[in-house]
């Protein structure tokens, strides 16, 4: 018992490093994902649409893992010396950039054509009909899937530790290469991922059935066509 | 009167459309239409199924372009060509576009109201975020047309908690709440249960009679004989014919009118 309440200091402070790790590069992801799904909403757009493809193809067809390399490893041959959680955040938001811009992508092309015209006819121009008729909409429906890659990107944060981002897991490595005690502090490290993803995904589901709710009740009322 | 009719001296009529052609890949939708409209008129539009009337009112606040031909607004001119060099649809510019889509309101069959935002603030989004006017004044104003709809205690209601003919009511207010010199209704009553279309009808006759200047698609012949100005037959894309209701309905000229007359009024 006393050897546990020894390790929680130093895997308090990695978990610390992992919610931010998280928090930072979900932040980029989400902004990130969003200008992709922008662009790639107007396939005719040619100069910004290939790139954006390139980018998000790119990015889906290779390792995460290898992606974080690249931007610990790699980079510093091409003159780009990162701190390592600077690099864990750029790797862990460009990846889940990609998965997100296809979230949003498909969520934005879910709300109704009316709900452009609607707005438009009215004189919104196209950057408010976005912002305040398509993106509130949208991000109802990309919630769940959004909610679901945040908490996998709340576990995909360990690889960082393979780049010595002292986050959750490296924490508990390093505590168990001085103990030697590997079943007591990985069940810990556990039990600390545990104890933010489960409560994290309790709390989505509540969010989506409360939306979920609001849809029904609509149903009964809609006038048949 | 709730919504304000510039009474220019402005001679032209308010809505110029003349020879517009449109075609979706090879299907020719609109032929050589022309039609004007002088401030303050309702012109009912009827004819078939697929006979282009949604389009050529679409394409009157730039919701759809045409290939040929020339529309003017408000003496805005939305499009003018000539015979088009080969394919390339006729664009209008942004400008005219945003002046076109301010001055002319359209309501859907479909309502199209924005689900996540109450009766009123659906009223005030565009005069808000538009017009810049303080959210105070907006709902202000909101609750004024929302009242004059019948609906002063559904303004905090959200769509979904709307009757059909509420949310088309809402969606009148709506539009009317950018003040546009005119307004397109496109088979408004289409969607709505039987007992619901009075409601709405009636709606669209008080601003018919407040001098609101109006383009209606509908198969509602009574309204047609009633409200309109002018009937106005298309068929295929062209214009068949155009009168007074009486001259339309009594003696139409064109066996066409006379065949979608017996087809609206005796359905099989
Ligand atoms: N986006 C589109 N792409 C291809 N064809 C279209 C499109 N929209 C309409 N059409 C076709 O254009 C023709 C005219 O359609 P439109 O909707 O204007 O007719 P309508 O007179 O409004 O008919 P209805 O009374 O059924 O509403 C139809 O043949 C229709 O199938
Ligand atoms: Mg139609």
């Amino acid at each position: 018992m006393g050897e546990i309440a020894s390790w929680l200091p130093s895997l308090l402070t990695g978990l610390g490093v992992t919610v931010e790790l998280t928090v930072f590069s979900m932040v980029f992801g989400l902004v990130v994902g969003l200008v992709l799904a922008t662009i790639r909403l107007e396939p005719r757009n040619r100069w910004l649409y290939i790139p954006a493809t390139i980018y998000i193809e790119v990015i889906r067809g290779t390792p995460l893992i290898l992606q974080l390399f690249f931007a610990y490893f790699a980079l510093p041959a091409a003159g780009i010396r990162l701190d390592p959680f600077i690099a864990g955040v750029l790797a862990l938001g460009i990846n889940y950039s990609a998965y997100l811009s296809e979230v949003f992508r498909s969520s934005i092309k879910a709300v109704p054509h009316g709900q452009w015209e609607a707005a438009s006819s009215i004189g919104m121009p196209w950057v408010l009909v976005m912002w305040r008729i398509i993106l509130p909409q949208a991000g109802r429906i990309a919630l769940p899937a959004t909610g679901n890659y945040f908490i996998a990107l709340f576990k995909d944060s360990a690889l960082a530790s393979t780049i010595s981002v002292t986050e959750l897991l490296f924490s508990g490595q390093i505590l168990a290469a001085a103990s030697f005690n590997y079943f007591g502090i990985y069940a810990v490290v556990a039990v600390f991922y545990l104890a933010v993803s489960y409560p994290s995904s309790l709390g989505l589901r509540a969010l989506e059935r409360r939306l979920e709710l609001s849809r029904r009740k609509a149903r009964p009322k809609r006038v048949a066509a | 009167m709730v919504f304000t009719v510039d009474e220019a001296t402005n001679k032209s009529p308010l809505i110029q459309a003349k020879n517009v052609t449109k075609s979706y890949g090879d299907l020719p939708v609109l032929h050589d239409f022309s039609l004007d409209v002088d401030r303050g008129e309702v012109v009912v539009l009827i004819g078939p199924s697929g006979s282009g009337k949604t389009t050529f009112i679409r394409t009157l606040n730039g919701l759809e372009t045409i290939d040929s031909g020339r529309i003017s607004i408000n003496g805005t001119v939305l499009a003018d060509s000539k015979p088009l060099d080969k394919g390339k649809p006729h664009k209008p510019n942004h400008r005219s576009l945003q002046k076109v889509r301010l001055d002319v309101g359209m309501v859907f069959q479909q309502f199209n109201l924005f689900p996540h935002l109450t009766a009123a603030e659906n009223v005030m989004e565009a005069p808000v975020w538009v017009r810049k006017i303080p959210q105070k004044d907006a709902r202000k104003r909101a609750l004024e047309l929302l009242d004059r709809m019948g609906l002063a205690d559904r303004a905090d209601h959200y769509p979904h908690e709307l009757s059909g003919g509420q949310q088309q009511r809402v969606a009148i207010s709506r539009s009317l709440a950018m003040d546009p010199v005119a307004i397109l209704f496109d088979e408004v009553t289409s969607a709505l249960d039987p007992e619901l279309v009075g409601e709405v009808l009636r709606a669209m006759r008080q601003l018919a009679a407040d001098g609101m200047t109006m383009i209606v698609v509908t198969h509602e012949m009574q309204f047609a004989r009633q409200v309109a100005d002018r009937v106005v037959m298309m068929a295929s894309g062209r214009l068949v014919e155009a009168g007074t209701p009486e001259q339309i309905f009594a003696s139409p000229t064109d066996p066409r009118t006379a065949k979608f007359l017996q087809s609206v009024v005796h359905p099989q």
